[in-house]
């Protein structure tokens, strides 16, 4: 019946003429990659600070942790702003405080809060790696340092 | 730690890699690593200085392993890495077409290691030089190659010296910037 009707419709239902129009797609202006990073570390400052809330036990150790993405924030978005002086402005990065709660969710148990923190190192880590190879010297190298800290925490998350 | 002074090493270009139009052993992987390219001048001078602050590692941890012996397993490890990464630096140099200076017999170290503190102080120490001439390196190069060779070595290094501060309780256990603060 299926095919009847893909037959009289003049498609087929795995293909056809209609091209579906993606919703991301390459820019024409190909912004600077170093945006795609600033988001991530800016969400997983988020992460942090509600697992902070969360977590007691950890707050201290989370904290650690939270300072370093905080420095990473600021240094890309110092660094973004170098190079693309629109960008630069009032940062909502300036400090932990100045980031809105908003609406971050962390796990039900203290195990599932590191799990998910170092969830997040994670795939902060291979992120920042695979920016490293077509990246500046100078980015590189900011790049790695970054990638190798997010290793050492996901280390001390261990 | 101070490294002795490098013995000059001439900048040159690695030969073309033999061969290559054999056809392939059925087990044989679809994809190959692409063989390391000739060294620039910077990248060459900054992998010289890495291959030194391994070989003086692998010379360290045997200072750090007389005092700290309860923390003989994690020295282990940590000499082990570094044997590793020395040995594979030297390759690297000698693929590019450089040459591999040998190791000092002996370094002078920053820390008076006279027991289990300050043998972890020079454990962290180590580590530290490590990452700052692995970071070094990937800012040396355009070689995609050689900047995943380098973060390896960065890496390693940088959790090797949240692990040594953890043991010796030195807060924070992380830095933000690994090779550079």
């Amino acid at each position: 019946m299926l095919a009847i009707a893909a037959t009289v419709s003049g498609c087929s239902v795995f293909g056809g003429d209609d091209t579906a129009v993606p919703s991301i797609e390459p820019s024409a202006a190909s912004p600077d990659p170093i945006t795609g990073l600033i988001a991530t570390t800016r969400l997983h400052v988020l992460r942090l600070n509600a697992a902070i809330a969360a977590d007691k036990q950890q707050a201290a150790l989370l904290t650690q942790l939270r300072d370093d993405r905080q420095a990473h924030l600021e240094a890309l978005e110092a660094e973004h702003a170098r190079l693309d002086p629109s960008a630069a402005g009032p940062s909502s990065s300036a400090s932990p405080a100045a980031l809105p709660a908003g609406e971050i969710t962390v796990p039900d148990t203290p195990a599932a809060i590191i799990a998910s923190v170092r969830g997040d190192a994670a795939t902060a880590q291979v992120q920042f790696t695979d920016a490293i190879s077509a990246a500046s010297r100078y980015r590189a190298a900011l790049y790695a340092s970054i990638a190798a800290c997010l290793a050492s925490h996901r280390a001390v998350l261990a | 730690m101070t490294a002795p002074e490098s013995t000059a090493a001439e900048s040159g270009h690695a030969q073309p890699s033999a061969g290559g139009e054999s056809a392939q052993p059925a087990a044989s992987p679809t994809t190959t690593a692409a063989a390391p390219g000739p060294l620039s001048p910077d990248a060459l001078s900054a992998l010289q200085a890495a291959l030194a602050a391994e070989q003086a590692a692998v010379w360290a941890y045997g200072l750090v392993a007389a005092y700290a012996r309860d923390d003989a397993a994690m020295i282990a490890d940590a000499r082990s890495g570094h044997l590793l990464r020395r040995d594979a630096t030297a390759a690297r140099l000698v693929q590019g077409g450089a040459e591999a200076p040998q190791p000092a017999a002996a370094y002078q170290v920053s820390v008076n290691v006279k027991d289990v503190k300050s043998a972890r102080q020079l454990a962290q120490d180590i580590e530290f030089d490590a990452a700052s001439a692995w970071r070094s390196v990937i800012g040396s190069t355009d070689d995609a190659e050689l900047r995943g060779f380098a973060l390896t070595g960065l890496s390693d290094a940088a959790v090797r010296l949240a692990m040594w501060k953890q043991v010796a309780g030195v807060k924070p256990f992380t830095t933000p910037f690994p090779g550079l603060d």
